[in-house]
């Protein structure tokens, strides 16, 4: 205790240096774990929109589809699977989705784009995309009273949405994004014509525009478009044999209201399911590229990370240094009092992990104002997040928030702290090697 | 006219709850050649008034008046450039820059001056000469003796032709021989070049090459005696 | 040489080692943002070539509405005049015509809904390079082919993963069908020729490239296009806003025949607003790093110069005491802190060099799978990212090095010239 008491007093003798250096660590400690929140957000933000429209937490699908979406890999009898894994999973919800490939023609032009059949109802409880339409109502209906400073954002909200989500029996609907719109030059209650190929024949599914939506990202609007199963249906068949397959699409997907114990979940929906045509997926084994993509990103940030730590560690092992070498009468007589050169390393130690300890505890502090704005406030990046085409169709809340990242506190928080003990090795044996007599003489 | 003029000079310094007088209302004429000791008992406000007359420090009542300038009237900057045009300094121990040689330091007030670099070395080489280091102009001060090294501090002092040269306790670091010969050599420059000299000392051998002994005794001049 | 200057050079060597240690922090810090601009020109070039080069042109000059409604009929006539005007300014580096169109694309078994765009081979080779999205190879030893012959021959070029969603290869026969500029149904078959992984998501999932008189013909457009655009001699902001202003001089009566429509001259941060976006954001994020990393650095640069100044307080008020001027004494620390920083510059250009030159030659390997790199916003980087090389590179770390150090040694500067030169002198 005695040593931490001394060690204590020497940086308090010593408070410029002290506060700087322990502001360089919480600096560091600071700035790096705001990065990881910020990229922890924006990924989960990233994984929670691709969760919602692309897999679920668990989905149901033929085994080669996570590879390779082809139209015939289909689960067929889609409605039992549905059935069977709503009553495993009372709470959660479970919906099924096909996606077809084709023309949407009007009698103006046509535009190539994903038709996603979706049933209507259970999917407006888990995306997005249906709060757009009434959000914008609700926009609307405020539009008139609004005092002027909010009447342009009202005016954008009111801009996501024209029209409606789709009714669950609406066999004839499709709600369409607000490029292809322009281009088709279709309004509301506008026939258009969805083409296809199934089989070797050419079909033309006739749908009305139910619904025009804007998530504001031009690029990943003009490519997708929804509709019911149903609709869509007719298009899920074999393209060699041309066989109809009985009640088919193209994923059963489960969402719970968290992803705990989420491979035991998944070995019970598959017992639940018991087909052998069809496999069960984790949404990790669902999206591989796309977690992928998040180790490469952060892997990226760590060298980062480490860069920014190498450098704080010489800036802690200068001041050390020059502490060491500036103390050397009074280590000289601290040793002339019978201290033994361990002692005195343990008393530079002692001062390195108060330092890294206050250091590290104070960046977190420091953090925290930082981090309550990116959580709570945001970075708006606009159109900077438009997908690539594996999200699209998931509707992106452009405002890009940081999450709580906990290995910023237990991974980078320790690493901070260890830092700064290596960073102190070499000043404390440099002053322990230090003889008394060598000491005394130094002025 | 008297090249230096106190009159009324207090300084006072709170330590705490109480205050130190360290000079009560001195008033003191040092006349341009003289060669005056300031004597006394520690703590009588040697170095003080040595620190206001340089203008070093600021009175608490009072006036200093250095060829015919009020210190008083000037700004913290143009104290300093008094001090670099007309003062020379020489302290107890230690005032050399240790990064500069004994030719650099003794240049380094003209340097500040802006006189061009061969004028000035020729001038540092000449007042290094002056006071016997020939030939050590390139040491460092960490390479010279104690003596030496205040020698160079006389050179520096007097390298800029100051109207007043002020030096407190300048042999007090040094051993009775090499003492003396630094008085020797501050005298001579007194008496061939006219320089004045103000010394605070306890030491008796600058008591007894002095013309003047002014005696301070707790802030207040007890005896002035002119030889 | 001024003797301050000689003080403070001086007494950065009493403690080298000190002196040397800070300069290496601060060379670490420069060598780091000197690597991460590095990588910063790599990626922005790639996604320069992308952009500017290969998807928009620095200029478009289309009919008034095709920007918005990309229609069938919102074309632009007598092409070949505007372009041979074009050719002629000399802000332009060359102009390309387009035809855009849409198609229901497939074999007898599949399909899928893509976008086709008409390029004329010759023009493109001399100006967008567009032949460039053919790579020299792909994953498994997948043969690319090659881009349209200058000739047309019904060839087409269409992106990798369309090829193998649709399970096609190099010479199978695509089937094209579409509306045309009559309302009626365009087909055609197509050979494949080539391949393109291009880095662009939208093409290489859902386009393809066929020869423009193919192109016209499916659509029955006879010789109309919709968009002609041009590259500018540089990127430079004058050069292209010179051809801006230069453009509308040079178009040729009977551009336009619709009554009611004009022609539009788009510069490329107009018609895509993300890429402007994202170039811009380079702007900011390579300034965020130098802020951080130049922040740490001061950080260690105040603790060595304080330092520097506490223990010299002594001799600091001698000198004071001398009569230089505090402003000088303010000097003589900063000068202290640039020669500092002036040597950091030194060891972090040579260390920034090192490292720069291992990015360009090694890069960082960056593999989601299947040779693909990370994805940002609708482009695929390769699956190895190089870095690049630019004054920048070099110019920025070395002004944020010393900046910084100059900034950083304020503090100590400013309370060496506070000093009181008669404590300064009695202190210990
Ligand atoms: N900065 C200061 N703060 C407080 N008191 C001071 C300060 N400087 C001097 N004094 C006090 O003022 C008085 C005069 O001090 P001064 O240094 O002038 O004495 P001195 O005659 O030079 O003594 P010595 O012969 O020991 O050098 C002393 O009592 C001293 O304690
Ligand atoms: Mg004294």
């Amino acid at each position: 205790m005695w040593l931490f008491t001394l060690a204590l007093r020497n940086l308090f003798r010593h408070r410029s240096r002290t506060l700087l250096t322990g502001l360089a660590i919480a600096a560091s400690f600071a700035l790096v774990a705001l990065h990881m929140h910020f990229e922890y957000g924006s990924w989960n933000q990233r994984i929670r929109g691709s969760v919602e429209a692309v897999s679920g937490h668990l989905v149901v699908q033929h085994p080669d589809r996570a590879d390779d979406p082809q139209v015939e890999y289909v689960v067929s009898r889609s409605a039992e699977v549905s059935g069977a894994l709503q009553r495993t999973f009372p709470e959660a919800r479970v919906l099924r989705r096909a996606q077809v490939g084709g023309l949407l023609a009007s009698p103006r032009n046509t535009s190539p784009l994903f038709v996603s059949g979706i049933e209507p109802d259970r999917e407006a409880q888990v995306t997005r995309i249906d709060d757009l339409f009434q959000d914008a109502d609700a926009a609307r209906a405020a539009l008139d009273s609004a005092p002027e400073p909010t009447r342009e954002a009202l005016q954008r909200e009111a801009e996501r949405g024209l029209g409606s989500w789709l009714e669950p029996q609406d066999l004839r609907g499709i709600v369409i994004g607000a490029p292809v719109a322009r281009t088709l030059e279709v309004e509301l209650g506008d026939r258009v014509v969805l083409m296809a190929q199934v089989g070797d024949e050419l079909q033309s599914i006739p749908l009305v525009v139910r619904g025009i939506y804007s998530t504001g990202i031009d690029r990943a609007d003009a490519v997708v478009a929804y509709t019911t199963l149903q609709a869509v249906q007719p298009l899920l068949v074999d393209p060699k044999t041309g066989e109809p397959v009985p009640d088919p699409a193209h994923q059963v997907a489960v969402h719970f209201e968290h992803e705990r114990g989420l491979d035991a979940l998944a070995a019970r929906a598959a017992q639940a399911v018991d087909r052998s045509d069809l496999s069960t997926l984790t949404w990790r084994q669902a999206m591989p590229t796309l977690l992928r993509q998040m180790e490469v990103d952060r892997s990226f940030g760590i060298i980062l990370h480490v860069f920014i730590g190498l450098i704080v560690v010489v800036v802690i092992f200068t001041t050390l240094l020059m502490s060491a070498l500036e103390r050397t009468r009074e280590i000289g007589l601290l040793m002339a009092l019978g201290m033994r050169p361990k002692h005195i390393r343990a008393m530079f130690w002692a001062e390195a992990a108060l330092l890294g300890l206050g250091g590290t505890v104070a960046g977190f502090v420091l953090h925290l104002p930082f981090y309550a704005f990116l959580a709570y406030v945001g970075i708006d990046l606009g159109d900077m997040i438009a997908g690539s085409s594996d999200i699209a169709g998931v509707v992106f809340d452009p405002v890009m928030r940081a999450e709580f990242d906990p290995d910023a506190l237990f991974y980078y928080g320790p690493f901070t702290f260890l830092l700064t003990l290596l960073a102190s090795i070499g000043p404390a044996y440099k002053a322990s090697r230090l003889t008394p007599v060598d000491a005394m003489r130094h002025t | 006219m008297p090249i230096v003029t106190v009159r009324g000079l207090s300084r006072t310094y709170t330590r705490g709850e109480h205050k130190v007088h360290a000079l009560r209302e001195v008033d003191l004429d040092i006349e341009a050649g003289e060669f005056t000791a300031l004597m006394g008992p520690s703590g009588s406000g040697k170095t003080t008034l040595l620190n206001l007359i340089g203008g070093l420090d600021a009175p608490t009542a009072g006036s200093v008046v250095v060829e015919g300038t009020d210190l008083a009237q000037l700004s913290a900057g143009a104290r300093s450039d008094l001090r670099r045009e007309r003062l020379g300094f020489v302290f107890q121990a230690y005032n050399l820059i240790p990064v500069l040689s004994a030719a650099e330091n003794a240049e380094f007030v003209l340097a500040l001056r802006g006189v061009p670099a061969a004028e000035r070395r020729e001038r540092a080489h000449a007042v290094l000469a002056q006071v016997g280091l020939k030939g050590l102009e390139d040491r460092r001060p960490g390479q010279l003796s104690g003596g030496q090294q205040q020698r160079v501090a006389v050179a520096r002092a007097l390298a800029g032709n100051p109207a007043v040269i002020l030096a407190d306790e300048p042999t007090a670091n040094l051993d009775s021989t090499t003492g003396h010969d630094l008085i020797e050599l501050m005298r001579e420059l007194n008496t061939r070049d006219g320089a004045t000299f103000i010394f605070a000392t306890h030491d008796p051998k600058v008591l007894d090459a002095a013309r003047r002994v002014i005696r301070l005794v707790d802030g207040e001049i007890d005896e002035d005696n002119r030889k | 040489m001024p003797i301050l200057l000689i003080m403070a050079w001086r007494n950065l060597w009493r403690h080298g080692r000190r002196s040397l240690l800070t300069a290496l922090a601060m060379a670490l810090g420069m060598a780091m943002s000197m690597s991460i601009i590095s990588m910063y020109d790599g990626m922005f070039g790639i996604m320069r070539t992308l952009m500017i080069d290969q998807l928009l042109g620095h200029v478009q000059i289309t009919h008034s509405a095709f920007p918005t409604r990309r229609g069938l009929y919102d074309t632009l006539h007598h092409a070949d005049e505007l372009l041979s005007r074009l050719d002629a300014l000399p802000q332009s580096r060359g102009a390309v015509a387009r035809v855009h169109g849409q198609a229901l694309l497939g074999t007898e078994h599949r399909s899928a809904g893509v976008r086709l765009v008409g390029v004329e081979p010759s023009r493109e080779l001399a100006v967008t390079k567009v032949q460039d999205t053919v790579p020299s190879s792909l994953p498994g030893g997948v043969d690319p082919g090659r881009f349209l012959a200058d000739e047309p021959a019904r060839e087409i070029v269409i992106g990798y993963d369309l090829a193998r969603d649709l399970r096609v290869a190099l010479g199978d026969e695509l089937v094209a069908i579409t509306q045309d500029a009559y309302g009626g149904i365009g087909n055609e078959v197509y050979t494949i020729v080539g391949l393109t992984r291009s880095g662009d998501e939208a093409m290489d999932r859902a386009g393809a490239w066929l020869h423009f008189s193919d192109l016209q013909a499916l659509l029955a457009l006879d010789d109309q296009v919709h968009e002609v655009r041009i590259l500018a001699a540089s990127d430079a902001q004058d050069v292209v806003g010179g051809l801006l202003d230069a453009l509308p001089g040079a178009l040729p009566d009977g551009l336009i025949q619709d009554d009611d429509a004009t022609a539009a001259i788009s510069p490329w941060w107009d018609i895509d607003p993300m890429a402007a976006q994202m170039m811009e954001m380079r702007g900011i994020a390579q300034f965020m790093v130098l802020v951080v990393v130049f922040g740490l650095v001061a950080l260690g640069v105040i603790n060595t110069m304080l330092m520097s100044v506490l223990e010299r307080t002594r001799e600091l008020g001698v000198i004071k005491a001398l009569g230089l001027r505090p402003r000088g004494i303010v000097w003589l620390v900063l000068y202290e802190a640039l020669l500092l920083s002036l040597l950091a510059a030194g060891i972090g250009t040579l260390l920034g060099a090192g490292l720069i030159a291992y990015l360009m030659t090694i890069g960082i390997p960056m593999d989601v799978g299947e040779g693909e790199g990370i994805g940002f916003g609708g482009i695929v980087f390769p699956s190895r990212l190089y870095g690049g090389i630019s004054v920048e590179a070099f110019v920025e770390p070395i002004l944020g090095v010393v900046l910084s150090a100059l900034l950083a040694a304020l503090l100590p500067a400013l309370r060496a010239a506070r000093l009181h030169p008669v404590d300064a002198i009695r202190a210990e």
